[in-house]
Parts: C-alpha cells; sequence; structure tokens
C-alpha cells in the first residue's frame, strides 16, 4: 500500500510449516525496516514494560511515511503491537476479545473520523463494535476501559504511539490483564482448542468449511500452517 | 425466524464453573440470523468465557463448533466424535437445538446459552419483532395480515382497546406499535372496515399450548 509498512490484509496465508516458537505476533515487520530512521525512541518510565497495548488501525488513519512498525519496535517501556486494516470495520468483537484472551493489556482501535471513512460507516460500525466489546468486559468485570477508539487521520507514527500510551495510562488502574499468566499469551499459539485461526485478526472471515454432505461450520482446527507467522512475515515483504 | 439472546455471561459462568472441558456449539440457522448463536456468536462468546472463568478462578478449555442446523439429528452427528472428550456442553441454539442435543447425547449435561424469546422478524438491522406465536389456530386472514395474539399485549381478538396512544402505540411500550391500530389503518386502506365489524366466533385456543404440549402426525410421512 505503499505506506512504509506491510499491510496484514494482503498477507498471503501461510503455507504449511511448523509453528514458530516466537511469542511475536508481529505482522508489522516493513520492507527494509532495518534501514530506515525513525523520529519516534521513547522510554516511559513510568509503565510496566510487560504493558502490551494493541493498536489496530485503518490504513487511511496514517500518514503515508510513517513507520509505525519501526516506531513501536523503538519504544520503551511499553510494548506496542501495531497493525493496519483496510478499514477500522473489519475488527469483530471476537477479535478483540480474542486479543484481551491471549494476554494483551488494552487495544486501542483507530479509526478515520466519522465523515471521512471510505466506506462510509466503517467508523461507526467499529465504534458499535467496541461498545458492545466494552459492555461484555464490564459484564466479566475484566474493566471496558481495556479497548479504546479514536478518531484521527494522517497520524504520524509518533501520534499513534501517543494513542497506544494514552490507552497503557487508561488500563493501568485496572492491573494487568489477569490473562496474561496462562499459556494462552499474546503472539503465542492459543492453548484452548476452539481452532480459532490467527488470522482472523486481519479480519477475514472466519473458516467457514461447507464440506460435501456434511454441512458444518467448524471454527477450524489449529493447524500450525495456519500460524507459522515467520512464513507469514516473509509474505508480508513481497 | 426463532428469536433468542445471550444470557448473562455470569450466569453461563456461575453454569460452567465446575466443568474443566467444555463444548460450545452455535446454530448457523435462525439463532445465526438473530445474532445470538451462529458462528460469529461463538467465536465472539467462547474467549469471553474463558477470560470471565479465569477471572473468577475456573480455567477451562472451550471447544467451539457451529453446526448447520442444531434440531435435526443427522446434523447432530457431526458432534458424536468430540463429545466424549468434554465434560459438558453449552448450546447457543433455541430452546429445540439445545434439547436435541440433549436426546442424543444424555450422558453428557448441556446448558443453554440463550433464552428463546420468540418468534420475529428482523424489522431493522439490530431490531428483531415478535410476529407469531405458534397458537395453533390462525386468523391472520381475519386480521389483515396483522397478528393480534403474537403483537397485541394482550391478544385481544376485538382490539384496540382504550390505551392506544395517540401516536398509535401501545400503551405497554412507546416502541411498539399498537397492531390493532395498525390492522384499522390497513383495514381502512383496503376501503374494508366494515369486515372488522363483523361478529366472529371465539378462537380455538385447544390447539395452543392450552391443550398441552403439541404432538403433530403425518401418516403420509411417515416410514
Amino acid at each position: 500500500l505503499g505506506h512504509g509498512h506491510a499491510s496484514v490484509a494482503m498477507a498471503p496465508r501461510p503455507p504449511n510449516g511448523p509453528f514458530p516458537a516466537t511469542r511475536h505476533f508481529n505482522l508489522q515487520t516493513p520492507v527494509g525496516a532495518a534501514e530506515k530512521p525513525c523520529a519516534a525512541s521513547r522510554n516511559h518510565e513510568n509503565m510496566s514494560s510487560e504493558t502490551e497495548i494493541v493498536v489496530l488501525y485503518c490504513q487511511h488513519c496514517v500518514a503515508q511515511d510513517a513507520n509505525v512498525a519501526v516506531a513501536a519496535e523503538q519504544m520503551r517501556g511499553l510494548t506496542v503491537r501495531p497493525t493496519m486494516m483496510p478499514c477500522s470495520s473489519k475488527v469483530e468483537v471476537s477479535h478483540l476479545l480474542r486479543i484481551l484472551e491471549q494476554g494483551a493489556d488494552g487495544v486501542e482501535l483507530v479509526a478515520c473520523p466519522e465523515d471521512k471513512c471510505r466506506f462510509l460507516v466503517g467508523s461507526l460500525k467499529a465504534e458499535q463494535r467496541i461498545n458492545r466489546a466494552r459492555g461484555l468486559l464490564e459484564e466479566i468485570h475484566m474493566g471496558g476501559q481495556r479497548l479504546g477508539l479514536s478518531r484521527r487521520e494522517r497520524l504520524s507514527a509518533e501520534a499513534l504511539l501517543d494513542l497506544a500510551e494514552a490507552r497503557a495510562g487508561a488500563v493501568q488502574p485496572l492491573g494487568p490483564n489477569p490473562m496474561k499468566d496462562s499459556s494462552s499469551r499474546f503472539g503465542e499459539r492459543v492453548a484452548g482448542v476452539d481452532g480459532h485461526r490467527r488470522d482472523a485478526l486481519v479480519g477475514e472471515p472466519p473458516d467457514r468449511r461447507i464440506t460435501g454432505g456434511s454441512l458444518t461450520r467448524d471454527s477450524g482446527d489449529p493447524k500450525p500452517d495456519q500460524l507459522n507467522l515467520e512464513l507469514l512475515k516473509k509474505g508480508d515483504a513481497k | 425466524v426463532i428469536v433468542a439472546e445471550w444470557k448473562p455471561v455470569n450466569e453461563l459462568a456461575a453454569a460452567l464453573g465446575s466443568h474443566g472441558k467444555i463444548l460450545l456449539v452455535g446454530c448457523a440457522t435462525c439463532v445465526a440470523e438473530c445474532a445470538a448463536g451462529g458462528e460469529r456468536e461463538v467465536e465472539t462468546l467462547a474467549p469471553l468465557l474463558r477470560m470471565a472463568l479465569r477471572v473468577e478462578g475456573h480455567p477451562v478449555e472451550i471447544r467451539a463448533k457451529t453446526l448447520e442446523r442444531q434440531c435435526e439429528g443427522e446434523f447432530l452427528e457431526e458432534l458424536a466424535e468430540i463429545i466424549p472428550e468434554v465434560d459438558a456442553v453449552l448450546s447457543l441454539a433455541c430452546g429445540i437445538g439445545v434439547q436435541a442435543v440433549a436426546e442424543r447425547f444424555p450422558a453428557v449435561p448441556v446448558y443453554p446459552g440463550v433464552n428463546t424469546t420468540a418468534l420475529a422478524i428482523r424489522e431493522a438491522p439490530g431490531l428483531w419483532t415478535a410476529r407469531c406465536a405458534a397458537c395453533g389456530d390462525c386468523v391472520l386472514g381475519e386480521t389483515f395480515g396483522l397478528c393480534p395474539v403474537a403483537r397485541c399485549a394482550k391478544s385481544l381478538m376485538n382490539g384496540p382497546c382504550g390505551g392506544t396512544r395517540k401516536d398509535g402505540k401501545c400503551e405497554v411500550d412507546e416502541n411498539t406499535d399498537c397492531v390493532w391500530n395498525l390492522i384499522v389503518e390497513r383495514a381502512r386502506a383496503r376501503g374494508s372496515l366494515d369486515f372488522l365489524a363483523q361478529v366472529r366466533g371465539p378462537k380455538d385456543w385447544s390447539n395452543s399450548r392450552h391443550g398441552g404440549p403439541k404432538r403433530m402426525l403425518r401418516e403420509d410421512l411417515r416410514e
């Protein structure tokens, strides 16, 4: 998309291969990231480096030259995992909950201003889903403020990370995500056996396998080949 | 469609807290249409329940599957291999589907994940309103296609009552149309107001729930 970082929406399905022993769910490795300088290098002394904030952002919210991935890598004291989407409305309530289930402390969804959405109602849909997910989190006493929505446009990488920082501040009173100490940490294979696909995070529709005669919709098996992030990164670099 | 809505998550967590491995089963038919128990809702409820139970100190494994229909035996067979591996089933189907699963797999406890509420139509995105009460004696031919049993708060056969609001809404709920007002308006539009003045015999309620559990038999279809 020419934004200097890879688009998860364009990431190809990974081929067969073993699940790599990495906890990072980094789909944002940009092409030639190591050579590109970045202005955003921060040190958040008052935040725990264990704090993880996932930033889901519409591709139209950031400036063309924003190098979000590199800026996020250079952050200190706060782990930010940015994921670009073709539209903020690609996020589903289930995606938000899955991210938290896997141990992220908070999620910031960055959408276009209401009247700037290329899909007209995309950012409104995103807001509705954030509100729904927040209500559900309140219901289970996880804290609705773990999820947030911002409406911005032409953000620099630094400004995007400011939003992550603000979200980290908002979740701080809640303490760490209680799911952190479970085996299903964010970026690792989910310990549960429900088989949700990793690439559900990129907004693809869930696996709807309607096999001949059985007419069964399975959430899918947690096949290692679907979770090979290293190969997915290679695919991103194309 | 048959309309249902999620039970409170805390209620589900309380029911499931004693189980370690749970199968969450969705139904891709009616409850998917009303966004209560389809594949998308299964994918939403599974992580939510895991978190809820984890917060309460009861970590569980939740396996998820969505059947095309839970109310028919042939589709239930998809669960046969999974059921022995779980301690309990949480069904997001309507009450029919829950019972179908429980009948097919009597050895495992089956919990309802939704409250089945109505036979309804999707009136607008995110809004479902009741249209049928399965009363067993349909009068829609006499009421211009509008059901007073399901849509009148009092199920009146000779409305409207005196409680209709000036804007044509029901006295019970300001967001609900007075169905008898709608019936009269539709009759007027067709020039058939006289039809409503006719005296009709009492409705036969014996074919509704008042007559006990329903059993429909078609000899021509039996094997």
